[in-house]
């Protein structure tokens, strides 16, 4: 019998908070985009949790040239 | 009194639609007129309908950005609705007109909240957006600066459907 191989959802999150780097930020798309191409789509659904939960912030900026940066990082 | 910054869409009947975001009336002018495009850039990649005008009781000139021609299948009676608590525990919602279905995660009312461009929308919602020198950080529209701090549920609202 074939074991069930799917990640539990503490896996899956702990999965998405290794990818934030532990210093420093990483905007939000390059986050979420690292985690589809390296097979872990399943773990982008864990951010609002892990915001929740205290363990990532965000910041949103109006850039100069009217584009707008995501950008998230381990919280302090 | 709180101020807000409204956004007039229109689908491709040329049917039309205002959604607003209000602020506490202490935020400083210059910092809610920079706000208009900024959240005009948060809102647009979320919608097809084209945008008519914006602004806070001021009109905004935002065509070279994003003009008034709507995609063929926008329809402002296709919503998605946004509930958030502020921070005393009242409940307020958003509904954005011509919502861009693509946004809703397949088999489901749910908006996907994970995608890129939905997930800077609600941390604006949430947290608010740096801009102009300030942070524009949106609240209730409840006549008092009640911070919104949490999106609750996103989902999908659409209107009367005709038969």
């Amino acid at each position: 019998m074939a074991e069930n191989s799917r990640p539990s959802k503490e896996a899956l999150m702990q999965t998405a908070l290794d990818a934030v780097p532990e210093t420093g930020e990483i905007s939000y798309r390059e986050w979420y985009e690292g985690l589809v191409q390296s097979g872990n789509h399943a773990a982008v659904g864990f951010y609002r949790e892990l915001k929740s939960r205290g363990l990532v912030s965000s910041a949103v900026v109006a850039n100069p040239d009217g584009t707008i940066s995501h950008k998230i990082g381990r919280a302090r | 009194m709180a101020v807000a910054i409204y956004f007039t869409v229109q689908d491709s009947d040329a049917d039309k639609s205002t959604f607003e975001f209000w602020f506490p009336s202490a935020t400083a002018m210059a910092v809610i007129t920079a706000g208009v495009p900024a959240i005009a850039a948060l809102v647009n990649p979320l919608l097809n309908g084209g945008l008519v005008n914006a602004g806070f009781k001021v009109e905004v000139d935002l065509s070279g950005t994003w003009g008034p021609i709507a995609a063929l299948i926008s329809d402002v009676q296709e919503k998605a609705e946004f509930s958030m608590r502020t921070l005393n525990g009242f409940l307020t919602r958003l509904n954005l007109p011509t919502f861009d279905e693509n946004f809703f995660t397949v088999g489901t009312g749910q908006v996907d909240t994970a995608d890129p461009d939905v997930a800077a929308f609600i941390d604006f919602l949430e947290d608010g957006i740096t801009v102009g020198g300030g942070l524009l950080a949106p609240s209730s529209p409840r006549g008092a600066t009640e911070d919104v701090v949490t999106v609750e549920k996103a989902i999908e609202n659409w209107g009367k459907r005709r038969r």
